[in-house]
């Protein structure tokens, strides 16, 4: 890579390692300033990192028109454009599945020595293979060299890692190389960096200087694991151009990705320039306040106590925004946080991905989708048939606008239960006829049978928008108000569902369900995957609703937030509760495709060979440190780490070995019995504890 | 931590003095077994990591059987590398503080220690697809398996071929009872898996008990059953045998019963097999296996002396070799912790794993054997103890040490424990069966003797039968629980630390609510640790409720709503000083039980209303309950319904009650995973639980040390120890539960079915009289002696004895979890029959302790044998006061968890604001809200455009307009356009024109877009360069456009981000700033769009200034510029205090 990888404004002599010029985190934000025009591009690994960046700038009340806060495949998107003239097709998760599913049922002899590793069925181990692939990309990036140090990385290894490691080397490369073939689309997001970096490196750097023309300064931050493709990339980018790249590191995997930077691009890496990591044990951490430590009975408990602390600190005059609680994974404390906060009446804000297959609009279009497809005359029993009135199907047009109350449908689906499964055109009949349904409640089914009449058989793609869409937006008229109306004051379930709508059928951003899906289906009709079908649509409706759309914080600033970890990057908070530091919670065990002792040897990176590798993230405890790092520094004023010693069949659980890092001040037995009991207060630890909260001052809610 | 000494240290000797080899440790409870295989898992450890391999802990396997045990483990490795790198130590390995700490963190990496269960489930997952599975499985979950299980046996109900088969057993064991036989199927297809055995290995299994039984055939004539009788009993017995028959019929009936049985036993292996075939397709399909079935394919997988089940995909031999040799590896080192409770399947497939030149040390104690109803093979260790063969191999280097130091126990608690088991695990009518030798082995105590009594006797009057209800409650419970109180109330067992928690274990948990109920009544705190959570009534009314949910508005669930057990609260009759007057169920009642017409018009007690409201709620939210997975239900049914706050008393703590919602939801959403279960699901795993719960988990005891008692089963606490134990409930006779009882017996080699229970059977009648005579069945296990042996073929007397022997093993147990008092809950009376020594746990306690010369109360002594001789040993017997002062610890502070939810208190202000959104949620908050949720744009009321304007409208928008407009302008200043193109909106202007309609207008006709056009080009354009905003702008020195001004703002705490794109920033020669936005307007706006306008530009400007250094803040000015419909610039100057004001006003609605 060269000297030209540098930060834009960080004392050089200082962070130069080799070559390389490393900057230093807190230096991120002085990169920000106002611009006509965008000098700096930042490239950041998630939506959130872009945003916890803005978050940051705003706070400072720095400008940032200098910045252009961007992905990595969408700047090498863009590289790639200026030279064909079109964007690049990216193929998606599910047409690599397919893609790869086709290659190893037709081809299977080609694949013979994944075997031993996968099993006989290849076929079925698919996604365990594609782990695999993308991880041997990540490491190599398919260079001819790198992959030449895998195989020596495992010569040296035992005769059975070395054989296993050996089989994914060379099956791999092999279906790599046919997945290519087999299409005109770029395969993924690392291979589309590799076009990037050629196309580059093929235009002595006319490809960005016609893209990016204002742009001298690359900023990579956040990340936790450097790729092959992305370091590629940025090494044919220096090399090709005068613009500066400076790496923004993390304090668990940064001292790695620096302690071998050169050696991954080949700049030096004689043994002698090389020492190994000075410990397992990672650096004692500085916070900027003191901490406190909270170990409860279980992870209820835990909750209940980070509960209690909660309130006693917006009792004391806190506000909401004031205070942070941070897991490893936040969905894995969603529930039991939420139970214990709402006895205090209080609720969170998880930023956690919306899990769309649990929500009512996606469970209205899914259902429907299984009554229309009887529209070529299968039999339909009587739960199916209701299926979508019970999730509040109304109509696109016409004079109902309630859906069929609980009670209603509960006594139609009675009043039917002696009929035996029925065709649409019998159920109409059924209904019709049947003298003991209600006249509203028989109007509504009549209408939702008339309605599912009316639909085309075998949709075409664009059906699946002009006849579902209307349904969504149906709901969205005639039910969402009445769930505000019904819901409590908190907005929780109406702002989940409110989401979900969004999500299915909205018309602000760029992840939609059903615009999603109609393209899809198109290409798998075109491509003669598939036949037309409503069964189809509901099996691509499916695929892509299982992807879910990122993370997202809750509008309502009067809620306590609830990160994941590693969303803390950037972050600041007067209190901060770290949750659930329990060994083999956080920090996980370390995983990955390739063999463990494989996967060791190139994370200690002895050998040579090893270190012209990268690490994937997953490999180490070092990504949970980075984690851990940044939800130890987003806390200003108090710091409280919480655990739990046991869950609820008695199993004990150890201290995670992260806490070794920080000095806490453990929470006594008899204050934590205090704090969650009736008569709560603060503990003396904490700031504010001496405040007279409401609960001790008599008034008790 | 401590050192290794004696047999543990020669153990460790044994084991690194080889480079491979077989290694036995038996072991007496209380000797440290798990502080050996610690030592030497660590001292492996260090070994492979001074090889220079990257991964040591890959070289080494440490495994257990309950979870609680093996989390243990690592931890206990980690300590031992501590006491390794510890220089004040003298160890048998030295370690540097360094390589302690990596060779922790490597330990920490291993997927080799655990319980055998999750190691097994490692070596699965590499061959699951091997297997057939598409993926690893979901392993042990109950709630799957037991409705995987239901699907099979129904699918195979349905089968016509099967028809004849199911009608066989159902004649002969269900009397039409379903259950019955498909839990028959359930337990053959478990033996026959957990053996290992073929179809027809099986088949032959039970065949071979039949022959047992019937040892010539079928009898031909009554001497022939005579001979049997004789056979079976003795020669007395059928001497004596009278049939009530004729003989011819007698013959006949014994003759049709064997014929019968046979041809049930048919049925029976050809039913097991289908079920088995339908059970494994089932598991693949939907991923599901129990921890059983993994060991079950993994030894079938590896074992290539036979091929695998038909139904079984082909394993290609690479596949198998390279998975062979990667675990090899894993089982370089294996250390075996309790390796008596191993199971043959369990074995096998560790047998196949483990390589020939491994280092094996096997850890365990057949005394403490207390598992084989869950098939565990003590014979299996014993075998290696005395033969050094396990694995299947013949070990070469075979080490094998018993030990008898215990570091638990009193020395008068291992005398106990010695005087008792000295008899009867050298006995063959108690426990001499599968113990590793003939000779006991004395126990040597390692601790100090004290002077006080460690051995205690709570003696009451016995009353009734031996085991019943009525001989606990009348006789047993009352005296034990003032035994325990006075006990407790003066500190009898009070350590350095006052009085420890007294553990009370039982062999069953019949008894525990009674003797639960007299302590708490004397005001001693008590916790169940064994108590089944499916058992508890909180969880019957959740569980009714949720089955209420399948159909709430059903009439028929309603009312069977209001007669469950857990619902007794809802049948009450009010209290008389109510204005109530009837019960809630007659309310239902007087409403043919339709939810929707009963009205709440003070028709309740007040808790009653809030119940019956909760359900009207939850019945209402099915919608809801359609979309959200079964644990989130089950978290609305008990929030909805406030359970928590135990509204009816269900529970009797707090505390309890707490524990008791925490381990429901937990374990449903465990059961549940990644699924989502239907509320007829849900429904159905909690019918499931609520029918078996036996098969479900306990209720967790998460604060024991704050209660005085605690209440455990013996099996609950193998493994574990406490300073003072109590044994209950000891007097249900040891052969009550035997195989006789039984219709299905699987034990060690023996699988039986029971002859048809429908038929009468030859009864063979013993030599009392009147009601003391009592009869047994000729052809099936009995619980009857005769000579010393009990009666009956030798297959099933043996399963009878092996049964028996482990009733002793787990009173063995059950003694040796005491580490300084133990207390022995037995009668006065010295007890004969039922209670004589071999029966009876009481009987053989009375006789080891002497009883009989016990006084009344005070203390005693009685002769013991030690190795050193015989010793006195000094037991209380009921010395403690019989009026004991009132316990009185401080309660705990309740905690909040369980009390009534507050009120809402988290209100709702915007977390973001931007200039186009804070005047709508100021003027229409409520209004605005949802779309705000949403992050959909909030529409204002707009007029309708302008028809003078001449545009069509009819594929885009005026916002469509609006953009295009804006891209122009901006372009003008951005591009540095003269004002003379922009006036004129030609050159480059005119190409950003068409180039952003070809963007925003694609699907406009070309009239409508040439429309859009001229109103751009033609008005829009020459009027901004008329306007005074365009002269200032040219003369600015620098231009910002669509330029991001963000800003945090603190409004009274609450910190609200202010997002905003400004249309132009601009900075005069003068260095003051300027905020410009454009509007294009298509018709005169009114004053409310104009106030809209202002409030945004104001917003631009605090958050601009917030950018710039404190001394300009007084240097910025905004301007909103209308043109279109009219054309006209505002000035704007910025006004703080406004803008907080509008803040603020967004803050806690």
């Amino acid at each position: 890579m060269g000297d030209q990888i540098i930060s834009q404004s960080p004392d050089k002599t200082t962070h130069q390692v080799g070559n390389v010029y490393v900057a230093e985190q807190r230096e991120l934000l002085r990169l920000a300033t106002r611009a006509e025009h965008a000098t700096t591009i930042m490239l950041a690994p998630t939506q959130l990192h872009k945003r916890n960046l803005k978050v940051a700038l705003a706070t400072e009340g720095r400008p940032r028109s200098s910045l252009s806060l961007r992905a990595p495949i969408d700047v090498a998107a863009n590289v790639v454009q200026a030279q064909t003239g079109m964007a690049p097709n990216v193929l998606d998760k599910l047409d690599r599945r397919r893609t790869q599913r086709a290659i190893l049922r037709e081809n299977p002899g080609s694949y013979a020595e994944l075997q031993p590793v996968f099993g006989t069925d290849l076929h079925a181990a698919v996604e365990q293979i594609e782990v695999a692939r993308q991880e041997l990309r990540l490491i190599t990036g398919f260079d001819a060299a790198r992959i030449e140090a895998v195989a020596s990385v495992a010569d040296d290894l035992s005769p059975v890692t070395r054989d296993d490691t050996q089989a994914l080397l060379c099956g791999l490369q092999t279906l790599d190389t046919e997945l290519r073939q087999r299409t005109e689309a770029v395969v993924s997001d690392g291979a589309l960096l590799d076009t990037a970096a050629a196309v580059l490196r093929k235009t002595d750097g006319g490809a960005w200087t016609e893209t990016y023309p204002r742009i001298e300064h690359i900023a990579v931050g956040g990340i936790s694991t450097l790729g092959a493709p992305l370091l590629d990339f940025l090494d044919a980018l220096t090399t090709t151009t005068d613009v500066d790249v400076a790496l923004y590191l993390r304090a668990g995997t940064g001292p790695r990705i620096r302690n071998r930077l050169d050696h991954r691009v080949g700049v030096s890496g004689s043994a002698d320039d090389w020492s190994p990591l000075a410990s397992h044990q990672p650096k004692k951490l500085a916070p900027d306040c003191s901490v406190t430590e909270i170990t409860a009975t279980t992870k209820h408990e835990e909750c209940r106590a980070v509960a209690a602390l909660v309130d006693g600190l917006l009792d004391s005059g806190h506000t909401a925004t004031d205070i942070a609680l941070v897991a490893r994974d936040a969905d894995e404390y969603e529930r039991p946080l939420s139970r214990a906060m709402s006895v205090y009446g209080r609720h969170l804000s998880v930023w956690s991905q919306l899990e769309l297959k649990r929500t009512l609009p996606y469970r209205l279009v899914a259902a429907v989708c299984t009554v229309l497809d009887a529209r070529g005359g299968e039999l339909l029993d009587r739960t199916q048939l209701l299926r979508p009135l019970a999730v509040q199907w109304t109509p696109p047009r016409g004079a109902i606008e309630t859906p069929l109350s609980a009670a209603a449908l509960s006594a139609v689906r009675r009043q039917l239960a002696t009929t035996d499964p029925q065709s649409l055109d019998g159920w109409l009949e059924t209904v019709v006829a049947d003298g003991t349904i209600d006249d509203q409640p028989r109007a509504c089914v009549v209408a939702f049978l008339n309605w599912c009449l009316d639909q085309p058989a075998a949709p075409a793609p664009d059906d699946v928008l002009t006849v579902l869409e209307p349904l969504v937006d149906a709901f969205d008229r005639n039910v969402l108000p009445t769930r505000v109306a019904n819901d409590d004051q908190s907005y929780s379930g109406v702002s989940r569902t409110a989401r979900a709508v969004e999500r299915v059928a909205g018309e602000v951003g760029p992840e939609h369900l059903l615009r999603e899906t109609r393209a899809k289906y198109a290409d798998w009709l075109g491509q003669g995957h598939i036949d037309r079908s409503w069964e189809e649509v509901r099996a691509v409706l499916d695929a892509i609703a299982t992807v879910r759309p990122g993370r997202r914080e809750h509008e309502n600033a009067e809620r306590i937030d609830v990160l994941d970890a590693t969303d803390t990057w950037l972050r600041s908070y007067p209190y901060v509760v770290a949750l659930g530091l329990v060994d083999g919670t956080w920090p996980q065990r370390p995983h990955g495709a390739f063999p463990a002792t494989f996967r060791t040897a190139v994370v200690d990176g002895h050998s040579q060979a090893a270190r012209q590798l990268g690490v994937r993230g997953a490999w180490t405890e070092a990504r949970e440190y980075d984690h851990f790092a940044d939800a130890v520094h987003s806390a200003s004023e108090h710091l409280v780490v919480t655990r739990y010693r046991e869950d609820v069949e008695g199993v004990q659980y150890q201290r995670s070995p992260l806490l070794d890092t920080v000095d806490t001040t453990p929470l006594s037995a008899d204050a934590q019995q205090r704090l969650r009991s009736v008569q709560h207060g603060l503990p003396a630890p904490l700031p504010g504890a001496m405040t007279t909260s409401k609960a001790d001052a008599g008034d008790h809610r | 931590m401590a050192q290794l000494d004696g047999v543990q240290a020669r153990m460790r000797t044994h084991f690194f003095d080889h480079d491979s080899g077989l290694f036995v440790l038996d072991c007496t409870a209380g000797f440290g077994k798990s502080t050996t295989a610690e030592h030497i898992a660590a001292e492996s450890l260090c070994l492979a990591d001074r090889t220079g391999t990257p991964c040591p802990e890959d070289q080494l396997a440490v495994v257990s059987f309950a979870r609680d045990d093996a989390a243990g483990i690592g931890p206990g490795i980690e300590e031992v590398l501590e006491l390794f790198a510890d220089e004040g130590q003298s160890t048998a390995c030295t370690i540097d503080e360094t390589t302690a700490t990596r060779l922790q963190h490597r330990l920490r990496q291993s997927e080799s220690i655990g319980t055998i269960d999750s190691v097994l489930r490692s070596v699965f997952d590499d061959v699951a697809g091997a297997l057939g599975f598409d993926e690893m499985p979901t392993v042990g979950n109950e709630a799957l398996l037991a409705s995987l299980r239901r699907d099979c046996l129904a699918e195979l109900r349905t089968a016509p071929q099967y028809a004849d088969l199911f009608d066989t057993l159902e004649a002969a064991y269900g009397a039409g009872d379903q259950p019955d036989v498909d839990d028959l199927l359930e337990s053959g297809r478990r033996a026959k898996r957990d053996r290992r055995l073929t179809d027809g290995a099986f088949r032959d299994r039970l065949t071979d008990t039949v022959d047992d039984v019937y040892p010539e055939g079928p009898p031909s004539s009554v001497g022939d059953i005579r001979a049997d009788i004789s056979r079976f009993y003795d020669d007395a017995a059928a001497a004596q045998f009278d049939p009530a028959e004729s003989p011819a019929q007698t013959v006949r009936r014994d003759q049709a019963c064997h014929d019968r049985w046979r041809e049930c036993v048919d049925a029976f292996a050809s039913l097991v097999t289908a079920y088995e075939r339908a059970y494994d397709r089932t598991c693949r399909s939907r991923g599901v296996l129990a921890h059983s079935d993994v060991a079950y394919w993994i030894a079938e997988f590896f074992d290539t002396s036979h091929s695998l089940p038909e139904t079984h995909p082909s394993v290609d031999d690479r596949v198998r070799e390279r998975a062979r040799r990667r675990h090899a590896t894993q089982f370089q080192t294996l250390v075996i912790d309790e390796a008596q409770d191993v199971s043959v399947v369990q074995h096998d497939a560790l047998a196949e794993l483990v390589p020939d030149d491994a280092r094996v040390l096997l850890a365990g104690d057949t005394n403490q054997c207390i598992y084989a109803w869950r098939n565990a093979r003590p014979d299996l260790f014993a075998r290696a103890f005395t033969t050094g063969q396990y694995f299947d191999k013949d070990w070469a280097v075979h080490e094998a040490e018993q030990a008898t130091r215990t570091y638990r126990m009193r020395p008068d608690i291992t005398a106990v424990v010695d005087t008792l088991f000295a008899d009867v695990f050298t006995d063959p009518e108690r426990g001499a069966n599968e113990t590793l030798t003939t000779d006991y082995q004395l126990v040597t105590p390692d601790r100090d003797p004290v002077a006080a009594p460690s051995v205690h006797v709570a003696a009451y009057r016995a009353n009734g039968v031996p085991g019943s209800e009525s001989w606990f409650e009348t006789g047993e419970s009352e005296a034990l629980a003032t035994y325990l109180h006075s006990a407790i109330a003066t500190d009898t067992f009070g350590g350095p630390e006052g009085c420890d928690t007294v553990t009370v274990l039982f062999s069953r948990r019949t008894n525990m609510d009674t003797l639960a109920a007299a302590l708490q009544q004397r005001g001693l705190t008590v916790a169940n640790a064994s108590q089944r959570l499916f058992e508890t009534p909180l969880v019957g009314l959740v569980c009714a409720v949720v089955d209420w949910l399948v159909d709430p508005f059903d009439p028929d669930r309603t009312r069977t709503l209001l007669d469950h057990d857990a619902c007794a609260f809802l049948r009450a009759t009010p209290p008389e000083e109510s204005s109530v007057e009837q019960s809630a169920r007659a309310v239902f009642a007087a409403h043919d039980y339709r939810l929707e017409a009963v009205a709440d018009d003070g028709s309740f007690t007040p808790p009653v209303s809030s119940f019956v409201q909760g359900l009207r709620e939850l019945a209402a939210r099915q919608a809801r309950h359609a979309s959200d997975p079964g644990a989130l239900v089950l978290d609305d049914i008990i929030e909805t319904l406030e359970l928590r706050t135990d509204p009816f008393d269900h529970v009797d703590d707090a505390e309890r009650c707490l524990a008791i919602i925490d381990a429901l939801v937990d374990h449903v959403g465990e059961w549940e995973g990644d699924d989502r279960y239907s509320i007829s699901d849900l429904a159905a795993v909690c019918t499931q639980h609520r029918r078996n719960p036996a098969d479900g988990p306990t209720v967790p005891v998460t604060s024991a040390a704050d209660h005085d008692i605690v209440f455990r089963t013996i099996h609950n606490m193998k493994g574990d120890e406490a300073s003072v134990v109590c044994l209950a409930d000891l007097s249900n006779p040891v052969g009550a539960y035997g195989p006789h009882g039984d219709t299905f017996v699987a034990h060690g080699e023996t699988l039986a079915l029971a002859p048809p229970t429908t038929l009468s059977q030859v009864q063979v009648y013993d030599g009392g009289a009147g009601y003391r005579r009592s009869a047994s069945p000729l052809r099936w296990a009995t619980n009857h002696w005769v000579d010393g042996k009990l009666a009956g073929a030798p297959s099933l007397r043996a399963v009878g004895a092996a049964h028996r022997a482990d009733r002793w093993r787990l009173l063995y147990v059950a003694l040796t979890r005491a580490q300084d008092h133990l207390i022995l809950s037995l009668p006065h009376q010295q007890a004969d029959g039922p209670q004589a020594p071999r029966n009876s746990w009481v009987g053989s306690l009375q006789q080891a302790l002497e009883l009989d010369r016990s006084p009344p109360r005070g203390t005693y002594n009685c002769r013991v044998s030690r190795p050193d001789g015989d010793a006195s040993l000094t037991i209380d017997i009921n010395d403690v006061p019989f009026d004991p002062p009132a316990v009185s610890d401080p309660a705990p502070p309740a905690p909040r968890a369980a009390s009534q939810p507050a009120s809402l208190q988290t209100r709702r202000t915007p977390r973001f604001v931007s200039g186009s959104t804070l005047a709508p949620l100021q003027a229409a908050f409520d209004h605005h809200w949802l779309p705000y949720l949403q992050g959909r744009a909030l529409h204002t009321d707009r007029p309708e455009p302008d028809p003078e304007l001449n545009l069509p409208f009819d594929a885009v928008g005026p916002d469509t307009v609006g953009t295009i407009a804006h891209d122009v302008l901006t372009a003008a200043i951005s591009l540095a356009i003269n004002t003379d193109h922009l006036r004129a909106c030609s050159g480059p202007l005119e190409q950003a024109l068409i180039a952003s309609v070809a963007d925003h207008a694609a699907s406009a006709s070309p009239v409508e877009r040439a429309a859009v056009r001229d109103f751009v080009g033609n008005t829009v354009c020459p009027q901004f360069a008329a306007t005074a905003t365009w002269t200032r702008l040219q003369a600015s020195t620098a231009q910002f456009i669509e330029e991001p001004v963000d800003t945090v703002v603190d409004v009274t705490g609450i910190k609200i981000e202010a997002h905003n794109h400004v249309d132009i920033v601009s900075v005069a020669q003068d260095g003051t700033w300027h905020v410009d936005e454009l509007k294009i307007v298509l018709t005169e706006p009114g004053e409310p769009l104009r106030c809209r306008h202002r409030q945004q530009v104001g917003l631009y400007l605090w958050a601009l200034e917030q950018q710039l250094p404190e001394d300009t803040s007084d240097d910025v000015s905004g301007t909103v510029t209308y043109l279109g419909a009219e054309s006209r610039a505002r000035q704007l100057t910025l006004s703080e205090v406004d803008i907080r004001s509008q803040l603020e006003r967004l803050r806690s609605r």
